[in-house]
This record gives structure tokens, C-alpha cells and sequence, in this order.
């Protein structure tokens, strides 16, 4: 069969690889890493202490078999006290945001039903009528129905935490729309089945959850600490005479800095997650298409696009569905779900720099401070009863197993960013199989290595951490060749991967996209350099420029 | 009080046109007619949530928009009074307008000149182009609508 010849079926869209998931799970990444930083403002700033543990001792202290041997139990415990104190308050506050989200998310459809003040279906007929079409849509589990006593709400809408799922039917939809326009109602229903079977539920709701609260207590925190380390500052230069009006600004502006940096990324992730949940939505038409007429659903969203006033720019990004036109062209053609898009390569790189930066220094500074503390714990625990060569050996011994779990460690974080930043280049070859006039592959490879570096560019604008200002000059001049470096290795890598692909899947149609481990190794490995070539070029052009 | 009056008689005049056009739905008429004075519309916009603003198919709403601009109408050109002058005596009068039974000389004043009913006619027309309904329902409304008017003599 050549190239272009054959349909995608709405079937078919589903035995290709889903990015959604694997921007949901950058997305938890990356708002735990957030979390984590400004975990970390708070002993610094609230304490008086140093943010890092390593910034207080030097590592290789902890392996010195001498000093080991003759310190005293009280310096010992002191520099585990030491050591504990800035990891517990950082990490205690990430446990406790985490744990506020999933409490949030646990109690999310209680809240839902009290909001919009639901009533559990208990009509034999209405749940007959209900049960039928989830088992049409192939869903096993249990749902729990609930209506409103709205009788101007003709919309379905699935909720739920965990195994407990929930529908409501709005009770125009049951009561008039099921007898006027059966149809309609099966398709309103299907699709909010095909939620549950697209597993939209625990993905979406968990995610809104642990949004909502790093959002707003994240914010509430780094504001307080912030500003009152920056009144603590100030009152102190007062007291001691020192306060020059050049000194409150500057102390000023470190503080604005950062507030705006967090506050700019914190409005990044909600219009990501809200362009999650949109192409869900396009996800569960599809679904609803493969399982009933798909002519219910074009004619509806041909009509409603034709009818409801364009959204604004804003209610286009905030919103969580998408235009009717533009649902309505996709199940006309579902290959246009694959069409590549600019916005997502550009913020998947955005929070992929954050994720990975957050990884590295405070994945791997954790990994050193387990492994170190536990190897000095040790030695010193078992000062006397071994010789110093043994202790020795013990030393290297520890030193070799800290240096896999930390190369394991690097590469999980490798392979979770090359899933999601090939996501795009997967979706150009599908396309490329199914629409033989998609004939720009280099340009679109071009395009989308552009809006990643883009996106590594406004991370490191934006991502609050040692050095990075956005209000620094510095900075600013190194983005260029930043840019440079960065677009150098995402366009070559990006070409290799379609390639490669191209050559492996032909013109076959089959949906294999599995790479094998040594390919998913090196690939790995190179995003983890560019990434991590930016991160250093980023300090190395600023350096440069001004020396 | 005057709102509420009016609330009143487009929920009559409503109901009485219901039970010719679309009898099937009286059973709620009562919901959707309350419904229609509440500005308050459900999110249409709820995390995976899916369906409609308006039921096209649905012609209680419809009525109840079109009757509404017709007593303002009525009201404002026709028996000349302003809106906050609504009482019982002018709503039983404006009901009267409504009802295509012969009229008697005592009510006389009660029809419409062929300009009136013109511009009564125009104004269901404008009104239906905002509507989101089927083209079936609507005609079915608009003929309804102006047939229940009777015309004066010239």
C-alpha cells in the first residue's frame, strides 16, 4: 500500500502512543520540583540556615577514616543534626503539600456533590437505561449516577477519586433530552464513559489537585517568607545604620524577582494543565466515535460552532474544551489529532528544564546526603571493632554503590524526558503514514527544535534558583548562544529520531513505536547532555560576557 | 411587584401556547418557565463535562422569550403604559391580546391594527434568529404565535 493511502479509523487512533500521559507525569514532576525550591527558601530565609546541607560541610569530610576515628559522639551527632535539619524542613513541607493534594483529591467528589447540590439516581429504569450504555462503552467498574435539579442543564459530567466514579446527568438531559433526542443523550453519555475508559479521571482531578494547593499555599509561603526575610533584612541594616536607600531597592528587587518568577510559573502550569484536559476532550470524541455514529456528535459541534460566539484569547487558554470547530474537523479526519504542536513542544521543554534542573540539584544532592550519612553512620558505628584498611575499603565500596544509584537515578529522569520530548516527532511520522501531502518534514523539525529551545530559554527565566534572574542583564545576554547550543543538539537528535523511526515503522502502518533499550539509552543520555549543556552554558556565557 | 406580574402573564400566555405546540412538555413546563427568569446558567465549561447550553428541539424556552418581548411590546406601544406600571387590571388586559375568540364590543380595544401584528411578526422573526433551536420547532412557534391575534376591524 503506498504512503497516504489509507484512513486513520477512529479506532486506530488509539493503538498509537498517547502524549498526554507522559506530559501528565512531567507535569507531577514538575510541580513537586517547584515545591521542593521553594521548600527550600524556607530554612534559608525562615531559619537563618544554608538551604543545602552540602553548602555546610564539605562531603569528602564524612569519608576522612581519621577524623571519623577520633571525633566524639557529640560532634558526631551535632553534624547529623546539622546534616538532617535543612533535608527534614524541605522535604517535611513537600510531604505535607503532597499530602494536603491527596486528602483534596480524596474528598473532591463529596465536594462536587454538595457544590452542585447532586441527587443519587435511584430510578430502577433511569439506572437501567445508564448501566446499559457503560457497558457499551466497556467500562467493568462501577459508577455511581447522580442528576441536579436543574432542568436547563442538558450536560453529563464524570468525576471521581480512586475506584469510586461518578456521573452526572443533568436533569434536562434525562428527563427531556433522553425522550426527545435519544441519540443526542447516548452521545453525551458515551462520551463521558469514554472518559473513564481513557482513565481521564484519577489523571485530571489528581493533577488539579495537587495543582490547586502548591498553587495557592506556594505562593502564600515564598510570599511570606520572602517578604519577611527581605523586612528582616532591612530592619536589621536599620538598626546598625548601614541602610542606604540603594540597599532597599536591591534587596527590594531580589524579592520582586523572585516572586514574579514563581508567580510566572505557577500561571505556566495551569494553562498547561488546562491544555491537558482540552486534548482529552478530543480523546474522548474519538472514543465516543468508535463506538456509536460519529454524524451525532459532528452534526451537534457543526451546529454549536456555528451558533456560540467565538472564545476570547483568554477563555481559549483558561477554557476547558475545545472549540466545536475545531473537535468537529478532528472526527472528520482523525489524523489531525496527530498534527504536531508548537505550544506543547514549547512547554513540555519549559518544565522538562525545570524538572530536570530540580533533578539534579536536589535529586542527586539527596542521593549524596542518604548515602553519606549512612556510610558515616557506619564507619563510626563500627569504629574499633574493624581496622582502618577495612574502613577504607568500606569507603570506596560506598562510594562506587552512591555512584550507580545516582547514574540509575540520572537515567530514569533521562528516559521520562525523552518519552515526552519525542511525543511531537512521533506525531509528524503518524501523519506523514496517513497524509500523503504532509510533505515538510524537515521544516516542522526545524519549527518544533525552535519552540523547545524556546522553552529552555523561558525555564531557566523563570525557574527560582541559584544565580538565574530574570531581572539580570547577565543572564539575559547569554540566552543567544544558549539558544544556539541547545537548538544545535535538539534538531539533530529530533532528525536521527524521526529517522530512525521512519526506517523501522515504513510503510507498514503498524503502530510500533518501541524503541529498543540501547537506542532508548543513548537517546536518553543526549537529552540529558543538551539539557544539561544548557544549565552550564547558561553560567559559562554569563561568566564570559562580563570578565 | 410590576416584574412579578410580568413574570405571571408570560408564564400563562406561555403555557396556554405549550399545550398547542408541544403538549409533551407540560409535565415540566413549571421547571423550564421558572428556570427562564433565573439568570443563573449552569457551567457549561466543568472539568470533563459535556452537553449543551440550549436543547434546539425544546420550544418552552423559545415561548417564553418570545411571549416575553411581546407583552414589552404590547405594553410599551400598544396600551401605552411603562413597565413599572404593570398591575392585575393591565395584565388581565394584555392577556386579552392573546386570544383569537371573537371579541366583544367591550373589548374591542383589545385587537391589533394589520401594523401592529407586523411588527409583532418582525420581532418573533428577529428574536428567532438568536435562538438556538430547529428550524421545524421555531416555524411551528411563529405560526402559533401570531395566530392567536386577532386583527381589528380597518
Amino acid at each position: 500500500m503506498k504512503q497516504g493511502e489509507k484512513k486513520l479509523t477512529y479506532e486506530n487512533v488509539f493503538d498509537y502512543p498517547i502524549e498526554t500521559d507522559n506530559i501528565f507525569r512531567l507535569f507531577l514532576l514538575t510541580i513537586t520540583g517547584i515545591t521542593i525550591i521553594v521548600g527550600n527558601y524556607i530554612p534559608s530565609f525562615l531559619f537563618d540556615t544554608e538551604s543545602s546541607p552540602l553548602a555546610i560541610f564539605s562531603l569528602t569530610e564524612f569519608y576522612d577514616v581519621d577524623k571519623v576515628f577520633n571525633t566524639p559522639p557529640e560532634i558526631f551527632f551535632n553534624n547529623i543534626f546539622l546534616f538532617l535539619k535543612p533535608i527534614t524542613i524541605q522535604f517535611t513541607y513537600v510531604l505535607l503539600i503532597f499530602g494536603i493534594s491527596y486528602y483534596i483529591y480524596k474528598k473532591r467528589p463529596d465536594k462536587i456533590i454538595k457544590e452542585i447540590d447532586l441527587i443519587l439516581i435511584e430510578d430502577e429504569k433511569t439506572i437501567g437505561m445508564l448501566e446499559t450504555l457503560r457497558i457499551k462503552a466497556g467500562i467493568n467498574d462501577q459508577v455511581s449516577y447522580y442528576t441536579n435539579r436543574n432542568i436547563r442543564d442538558f450536560s453529563g459530567q464524570v468525576f471521581g477519586s480512586g475506584k469510586k466514579m461518578y456521573l452526572k446527568v443533568g436533569r434536562g438531559l434525562l428527563k427531556i433530552i433522553s425522550l426527545k433526542n435519544y441519540e443526542l443523550f447516548e452521545s453525551i453519555i458515551i462520551h463521558e464513559f469514554s472518559h473513564i475508559k481513557n482513565k481521564d479521571i484519577p489523571k485530571t482531578y489528581f493533577a488539579e489537585s495537587v495543582l490547586k494547593i502548591p498553587f495557592f499555599i506556594t505562593l502564600a509561603v515564598s510570599t511570606f517568607v520572602m517578604f519577611f526575610a527581605l523586612i528582616k533584612s532591612i530592619a536589621s541594616k536599620a538598626f546598625s545604620s548601614e541602610l542606604t536607600f540603594l540597599i532597599v531597592i536591591e534587596k527590594a528587587a531580589a524579592y520582586l524577582n523572585l516572586f514574579i518568577q514563581i508567580t510566572g510559573l505557577l500561571i505556566i502550569l495551569s494553562l498547561l494543565f488546562r491544555m491537558l484536559i482540552r486534548s482529552r476532550e478530543y480523546y474522548a470524541d474519538l472514543r465516543t466515535a468508535s463506538l456509536i455514529d460519529s454524524s451525532v456528535q459532528i452534526k451537534f459541534f457543526d451546529k454549536s460552532g456555528k451558533k456560540i460566539i467565538e472564545q476570547n484569547f483568554i477563555e481559549k487558554l483558561f477554557g476547558y474544551h475545545p472549540s466545536f470547530i475545531h473537535r468537529s474537523d478532528i472526527l472528520k479526519d482523525p489524523v489531525k489529532i496527530f498534527k504536531p504542536s508548537d505550544n506543547i513542544s514549547f512547554l513540555n521543554n519549559l518544565i522538562s528544564y525545570i524538572f530536570i534542573t530540580v533533578a539534579l540539584v536536589f535529586g542527586v544532592s539527596l542521593l549524596l546526603l542518604i548515602i553519606t550519612l549512612a556510610g558515616y553512620s557506619l564507619l563510626y558505628l563500627l569504629k574499633g571493632v574493624l581496622n582502618e584498611i577495612i574502613h577504607l575499603y568500606l569507603v570506596y565500596f560506598e562510594m562506587i554503590i552512591g555512584t550507580l544509584a545516582i547514574a540509575v537515578f540520572m537515567l530514569l529522569c533521562g528516559n521520562i524526558l525523552r518519552k515526552t520530548f519525542f511525543s511531537q516527532v512521533d506525531k509528524i511520522l503518524i501523519t506523514q503514514k496517513f497524509d500523503k501531502s504532509y510533505k515538510k518534514i524537515l521544516p516542522e523539525l526545524i519549527r518544533l527544535s525552535i519552540f523547545a529551545s524556546l522553552g529552555v530559554i523561558c525555564g531557566y527565566l523563570l525557574l527560582p534558583l541559584y544565580g538565574f534572574n530574570i531581572l539580570n542583564i547577565q543572564n539575559l545576554l547569554s540566552i543567544p548562544f544558549v539558544f544556539v547550543i541547545t537548538f544545535t543538539g535538539f534538531i539533530i537528535l529530533n532528525t536521527f529520531h524521526y529517522f530512525w523511526m521512519d526506517h523501522k515503522i515504513n510503510n507498514e502502518y503498524k503502530p510500533d513505536f518501541s524503541v529498543p533499550v540501547l537506542l532508548r539509552f543513548f537517546e536518553g543520555v543526549t537529552i540529558l547532555m543538551i539539557f544539561l549543556s544548557a544549565i552550564l552554558s547558561f553560567q559559562f556565557f554569563t561568566t564570559l560576557i562580563f570578565s | 411587584m410590576a416584574v412579578e406580574y410580568t413574570m405571571e402573564i408570560t408564564k400563562e400566555i406561555s403555557k396556554t401556547l405549550i399545550e398547542v405546540i408541544s403538549p409533551d412538555e407540560l409535565e415540566y413546563f413549571d421547571e423550564l418557565a421558572d428556570t427562564h427568569f433565573d439568570v443563573r446558567k449552569p457551567n457549561n465549561d466543568a472539568q470533563l463535562g459535556f452537553g449543551l447550553v440550549e436543547f434546539g428541539e425544546l420550544a418552552t424556552p423559545a415561548v417564553m422569550t418570545l411571549v416575553s418581548g411581546i407583552v414589552a411590546y404590547l405594553m410599551t406601544d400598544v396600551v401605552k403604559v411603562a413597565k413599572d406600571q404593570m398591575n392585575e387590571k393591565i395584565k388581565e388586559k394584555l392577556k386579552g391580546f392573546f386570544s383569537k375568540k371573537k371579541k366583544t364590543e367591550e373589548e374591542k380595544s383589545l385587537t391589533l391594527t394589520k401594523e401592529q401584528l407586523q411588527k409583532i411578526s418582525e420581532l418573533i422573526d428577529n428574536k428567532l434568529k438568536d435562538i438556538d433551536m430547529n428550524e421545524k420547532t421555531a416555524l411551528r412557534i411563529r405560526d402559533s404565535l401570531i395566530s392567536s391575534f386577532a386583527l381589528g376591524e380597518e
